[in-house]
């Protein structure tokens, strides 16, 4: 099997899945953003006549490879790319060539003829949390009740009926990461200086659950912390691999399909009485820690995606990735 | 929980640049029939009052029925704000408005999915999403193919036609090219292809075409063909029209959004 690990060599992530395929004996492609263009380039028929899967090739240090001898790709790409080695441009045009070769580059990710875990199209409802709750609320999960506002009237409405069952909380409402907080009185002065809109949230108490999908699999990890955001925990945060309920986990594999999510990573929070509330949905999940942790197979399940499609099975699969 | 949005007419908004003639022409038609209208320029959004929850968007505490969204692919939302923070403000602003575009309550045009969103609803992905339907788009070429000099480099980013750059830039920029070049421009609106003379095949194609940007949200776009009725390109925030294909698709628009304030 030949596969190409695509976007940031410098991504944990990506290493990992690139050690483990070598490992099982793969051909790994390291295809770096920088590098498009100075030891990588491709040429790319998308509606080839007479056929409906794109054609061409990529070449890899002068090796000339048709994109039907590849199996699959693994994309980690960096949100600050840079140029390549020796480039040096204006502020204005080093952003103008960044943009061009990263648009590129998602157009390759998305018209390549084999799985590509994930396609940059995939799971974009995720840059808008308010938006992606909707989304999995009208998909079957139960989700906390939320406003979005950038008005300290709305907020301490919302604040006050959420007193009873626990409190609330409040995060950006974009993708970009962000740390969870307790409404505090900094969120307050915010709010009454002027801000942009604060996703508030009703804290569920509970314990946290990460589920990672992948294809139609679910792995279940715990997370045991004493912080609100166990992301930012240094010294308390332990995991624990968990069985999922099977109606969550259909719920979560029926939701990164529609998603085109090949990986997913779903976050939850569980109350003691067994109520799982999802919170959102991450289409570049990092599962290193998770699978580190706990010894679950998240890695090997991402290439058996694109061992899958040298078998009987491919074609249908690589349909959904 | 919130203002008592009942106690309020919605109102309808168009988030566009000053000199945007065609949002402001269907601003005024909406406005004629009965509803109150208020223009947003982009690079102030950040400076609203704003509240979204279930099924309900306040503006400054107005609820909001309809959303004309014409701000360009570069525009700043939050120019209130200081320098350092606006790339922060921006993404905030820009997810509340995605979310509010998708609510029931609101008639958004375009109500943009996720993907096309994000991705600035550039033409590769509108090609893509064709090319899926089985719609004909015209023959491309990407990154450095075996191609004739005559070939046109459509940017990624934008859509108009430059020389072919040199091997270098083409293998960099993974660069489309193509040797069609637009013959034909109609306008869509609702799904349906506005008074435009074509020939049978371009017409099958634009009909294919509207309809698959009409379950993609895009109510309003114009579609670049080539003579032989290929799609090169849609565009879906196009500039104004003084054509009789423009009025129709504003009129169109105009009862779409009426007809969701009546049930409103």
């Amino acid at each position: 099997m030949r596969i190409c690990v695509i976007g940031d060599p410098a991504d944990l992530t990506a290493a990992y899945v690139g050690w483990l395929a070598r490992r099982d004996g793969c051909d790994v492609l390291e295809l770096s953003e920088r590098e498009l263009g100075v030891t990588w380039w491709f040429a790319l028929d998308d509606a080839p006549a007479g056929g409906a899967r794109t054609a061409g090739h990529l070449e890899v240090a002068g090796t000339r490879l048709p994109v039907d001898e590849i199996d699959g790709a693994f994309v980690r790409l960096n949100p600050a790319p840079g140029l390549p080695d020796g480039v040096a441009l204006g502020p204005e045009e080093e952003q103008i060539f960044i943009a061009e070769r990263r648009a590129g580059l998602e157009y390759l990710l998305e018209a390549l003829p084999f799985p590509v875990v994930n396609r940059p199209s995939a799971g974009r409802a995720n840059g808008s949390k308010p938006h992606q709750m909707r989304l999995l609320a009208r998909a079957g999960f139960d989700v906390p009740a939320w406003v979005v506002t950038n008005r300290p009237s709305p907020a301490e409405v919302f604040v006050r009926g959420c007193e009873a069952t626990g409190g609330a909380i409040y995060k950006a409402c974009s993708g970009l990461r962000s740390r969870v907080r307790r409404v505090d009185d900094e969120l307050d002065q915010r709010l009454r200086r002027g801000t942009s809109p604060v996703l508030l949230q009703a804290y569920i108490p509970g314990r946290d659950v990460r589920v990672h999908t992948v294809g139609g699999q679910a792995f279940g990890t715990e997370i045991t912390t004493e912080v609100v955001d166990y992301r930012f925990d240094e010294g308390t945060t332990s995991y624990r691999a968990v069985d999922v309920p099977d109606g969550i986990a259909t719920l979560c594999a029926d939701v990164a399909r529609e998603e085109r999510l090949s990986i997913a990573g779903f976050d939850f929070r569980v109350t003691d009485e067994g109520r799982w509330y999802c919170l959102e949905v991450n289409p570049v999940p990092t599962f290193l820690p998770y699978e580190m942790a706990t010894g679950q197979g998240i890695g090997a399940a991402v290439l058996d995606l694109m061992r899958v499609r040298c078998g009987p099975r491919g074609r249908e699969l690589s349909g959904i990735c | 929980m919130m203002e008592d949005p009942g106690a309020r007419e919605p109102i309808v908004v168009a988030v566009c640049e000053d000199d945007d003639p065609l949002a402001g022409a269907l601003l005024r038609v909406v406005a004629s029939r009965g509803a109150t209208t208020r223009r947003l320029p982009p690079a102030m959004l950040g400076d609203l009052g704003v509240c979204l929850e279930k099924e309900t968007f306040l503006l400054d505490g107005w609820p909001v029925g309809g959303v004309i969204f014409r701000a360009g692919n570069e525009a700043s939302l939050s120019e209130g704000f200081d320098p350092v923070d606006r790339a922060f403000c921006d993404a905030e602003l820009s997810a509340t408005w995605l979310a509010a575009l998708h609510l029931d309550s609101v008639i958004a045009i375009n109500r943009y999915d996720a993907t096309a969103w994000y991705e600035n609803s550039r033409w590769p992905l509108w090609r893509q999403r064709l090319l899926a339907r089985g719609v004909r788009v015209v023959p491309m070429r990407f990154g450095d193919p075996e191609i004739g000099e005559t070939a046109a480099w459509y940017p990624h980013t934008q859509f108009r036609a430059q020389q072919a750059p040199d091997r270098e830039a083409r293998r960099v920029f993974g660069a489309p090219l193509t040797t069609h070049q637009p013959a034909y421009r109609v306008m869509v609106a609702c799904g349906e292809v506005l008074g435009a003379d074509l020939s049978p095949a371009a017409r099958a194609t634009s009909s294919a075409t509207a309809s698959v940007l009409d379950d993609y949200g895009v109510r309003l776009a114009a579609i670049a063909l080539d003579g032989d009725g290929a799609v090169v390109h849609v565009d879906t925030s196009p500039p104004a029209t003084d054509t009789d294909a423009g009025a129709q698709a504003i009129d169109r628009l105009a009862s779409l959004v009426h007809a969701h304030l009546r049930h409103w």
